[in-house]
């Protein structure tokens, strides 16, 4: 009977296949263009590198090896670029607005510093780059920093001992020199840097991604239930009746209705989005069974408030709220990291975050999320009883009315 | 028509768990939004997680001169993890995590993997303030260095005293640096900038247009019911007319949506801190709200069809959205975007 019911409802869904379609693809269609344009506002945040014009009046070895040191080190390499050039193209370049300061060594530089006589480097910054020419000055202010730290070793080293000494006084200091001035620009080794993810574990793409395919099926699921599940009349129903179509069988072929829309809609999508993005783990058999869960899962929530709830319109309101409640505390738009404590401690009691889990579990490790997917499937059977249960009461109210209740 | 404007409002506020939803949803929305909003880039100051145990020495000051920066704002936290949990949420750019025995080290010149730098593929301007924190390092790590180093040059000398030569190196720190740079703020170009509307604001802004378009051609749905029960046509011959009825209908939906749409863009712009006039914000989104009020009203007057009247406001309304952020954020622009509410409201904010 169930079978029958199945196929039933399968024909009258393919004998309308504009609605099909529609329900398939619509989600995917809406939320595809909100993501574009959600892509586009983030992509144009992305900041570009700070331009720095630098105008060597000097050319001398230690003037090069100067801004070489500067920009030597890989993250200050993606933020700012600093450019040798002549005095004119620099000066054009601040009036075109395309640099954020110009850094001028002037003539003798070397020499002076050689003396001992700290002649400025003089750098211009541009007023209509505010926030870059600050970062600049922050950057140079440094550098000037490191030179006066070793010079003031130095200094102390030679006002406390070298002044005193008697031979080797020139000899001794230009060693010291060599040597402080190496100390100051190897600041790099003060740090061990760690990089950790933004946002999520996985990544902003891979969780977009997740975010994308659930948030289109759980659409889907609405509007199937909505326009897709027609309300069978009474008659029809007492006809299915004396055939011995209980509502346990009408809910469980409803329910493997929902169950195979959902997953052809999670496929179509997935393969959909494998064409977009080269991503490995959107068509591999461990994805396709999370799919299978999530849309058994899915189907189940369904089935439960088809048998419980009479009214069409508050059944798929409800639906709409309690998804949406859980997708948003199971940390599959937001991820849980940027919710309150309490929200990441009942998101384990939550299948979606476990589907969400399972995911990302397989994505970092490529292994087999058995343990997230056991507790979905604990959460289906629970689904699932509740549906036997329910329709147990219903059969038995039904004998005595010897017709289809509500 | 005043009986009809009564009764038709209070027909907006019967359903109130639809009422809640619709004003509810946004908000919700914004809420989910709102970090990713807050860019730390583009704050006035560069905010960083610190983290110091010892708070005392040589690290108290780095941490207290660092904070003097107007440019840099620290957030003193207590553990590493928090620290990550900050970089990660984007609250902050980067986190240093200073040794355990940081003062110690510094002080015997040990200066390799004295802190923890963490930061993201996302940070960028955290690599000028690790500049300036290596440049305070410095100044007591070479201060100890020298003081050190004559440590062990004068071994055979008994009187030598190692705070004196350390403060004898910081002396030069005093009143200015030995060695500085020159900035020259340049003069040319007009510092008068106008403030930029970002893409994200903009495409809020749109979206809340989108949102209220959809749920106000949904409020209009009932005409469909009422023409179908008949309901009109007992009106028609009842008062001669539905104008007054249809008119009042309209103009309450109207009026509460436009209240709902004004209200989320004040929210929007409070919470981004954009600073908008009415000239530049308000009276632009007055037009193309309206405009797009008054197409919804023609095409629900000559449209017999629900299905095909939600079909054709979805898709429209749709295209207005998506071509029109298009159109302005990437020069996509074609004739056909003069059609396009969302178009005329952009293109007259910016």
């Amino acid at each position: 009977m169930i079978r029958t019911l199945f196929f039933y409802k399968w024909k009258s869904i393919i004998k309308q296949p504009a609605l099909f379609f529609v329900m398939l693809f619509f989600p995917i269609v809406l939320l595809g263009s909100f993501a574009y344009v959600v892509l586009q506002m983030v992509e144009q945040e992305s900041v570009d590198k700070i331009q720095v014009a630098y105008v060597d009046y000097d050319q001398t070895f230690e003037t090069k090896t100067l801004v070489n040191q500067l920009q030597n080190e890989e993250a200050l390499q993606k933020a700012i670029a600093i450019v040798d050039m002549s005095e004119q193209e620099a000066k054009a370049q601040l009036e075109q607005n395309k640099v954020a300061a110009i850094i001028e060594v002037p003539k003798g530089f070397t020499g002076d510093l050689r003396t001992g006589t700290n002649t400025p480097i003089k750098v211009i910054t541009n007023g209509q780059q505010p926030y870059h020419s600050k970062m600049v000055e922050i950057l140079l202010s440094s550098g000037a920093a490191y030179i006066s730290a070793a010079q003031s070793g130095i200094n102390t080293v030679y006002d406390l001992y070298i002044r005193d000494l008697e031979t080797n006084r020139s000899e001794f200091l230009q060693q010291l020199i060599v040597q402080y001035t190496l100390f100051a620009l190897d600041r790099n080794d003060l740090f061990s840097t760690e990089e950790v993810k933004a946002g999520t574990t996985i990544g902003w793409v891979q969780h977009g991604i997740i975010s994308f395919i659930l948030t289109s099926c759980l659409l889907s699921a609405i509007l199937f239930q909505t326009f897709g599940n027609r309300q069978e009349e009474h008659s029809l129903l007492d006809r299915l009746r004396a055939m011995n179509g209980t509502s346990f069988s009408i809910v469980i072929s409803q329910f493997f209705t929902y169950m195979l829309f959902l997953f052809i809609q999670l496929t179509v999508l997935s393969a959909l989005l494998s064409l977009v993005f080269d991503i490995e783990w959107l068509l591999t058999i461990q994805t396709l069974i999370t799919w299978l869960i999530a849309s058994i899962l899915i189907a189940s929530i369904l089935s439960v408030l088809d048998s419980i709830i009479a009214s069409k319109s508050s059944r798929t309101g409800l639906f709409t709220l309690l998804m949406m409640v859980g997708f948003f505390i199971s940390g599959i738009w937001l991820p849980l990291l940027y919710l309150p404590n309490w929200i990441q401690e009942l998101a384990t009691f939550i299948p979606f975050h476990h589907l969400y889990a399972s995911l990302k579990f397989y994505i970092l490790s490529g292994e087999v999320p058995f343990s997230h997917w056991s507790i979905i499937i604990l959460f289906i059977v629970i689904g699932l009883a509740a549906i036997i249960v329910r329709s147990w009461i219903k059969e038995g109210k039904d004998g005595y009315l010897s017709f289809s209740s509500k | 028509m005043g009986t009809y404007l009564f009764l038709l409002n209070k027909l907006l506020f019967q359903n109130k768990w639809k009422l809640a939803f619709t004003i509810l949803f946004p908000l919700f929305l914004l809420t989910v939004v709102f970090p990713f909003a807050t860019s730390t880039v583009e704050e006035s100051s560069i905010p960083i997680a610190w983290v110091d145990q010892e708070k005392e020495g040589f690290a108290e000051t780095i941490g207290f001169r660092i904070n003097e920066d107007p440019r840099i704002q620290l957030l003193h936290v207590n553990s590493k993890e928090e620290a990550i949990v900050a970089v990660r949420t984007g609250k902050v750019e980067a986190a240093f995590i200073l040794d355990e025995q940081f003062n110690q080290h510094i002080k015997s010149g040990d200066i390799r993997k004295q802190m923890e730098w963490i930061r993201t593929s996302r940070s960028f301007l955290d690599t000028f303030v690790k500049e300036k924190v290596a440049a305070e390092v410095m100044r007591f790590a070479l201060n100890s260095k020298a003081a050190n180093d004559l440590q062990q040059l004068k071994r055979n000398e008994e009187d030598f005293n190692w705070e004196v030569a350390f403060q004898h190196a910081d002396q030069y720190w005093e009143p200015e640096p030995l060695f500085q740079m020159d900035f020259v703020p340049s003069n040319s170009g007009d510092l008068e900038q106008e403030e930029a509307i970002d893409n994200l604001t903009i495409g809020l802004l749109g979206f809340w247009m989108w949102y209220t378009w959809i749920i106000f051609a949904g409020g209009l749905l009932p005409i469909y019911q009422w023409k179908e029960k008949g309901l009109l046509d007992r009106i028609r011959l009842r008062s001669g007319s539905i104008r007054a009825f249809i008119s009042s209908f309209y103009l309450v939906q109207t009026l509460f949506y436009s209240l709902l749409f004004f209200l989320l863009i004040t929210l929007t712009l409070t919470s981004l801190k954009v600073e908008m006039n009415a000239v530049n914000i308000y009276i632009p989104a007055f037009i193309g709200f309206i405009s797009m009020l008054l197409l919804t009203m023609i095409v629900n007057l000559f449209i017999k069809k629900q299905s095909v009247y939600l079909m054709l406001i979805i898709i429209y309304s749709m295209l207005s959205f998506v071509f029109s952020f298009l159109a302005i954020s990437s020069g996509f622009e074609k004739w056909w975007s003069y059609i396009l509410p969302h178009y005329w409201f952009y293109q007259l904010m910016l």
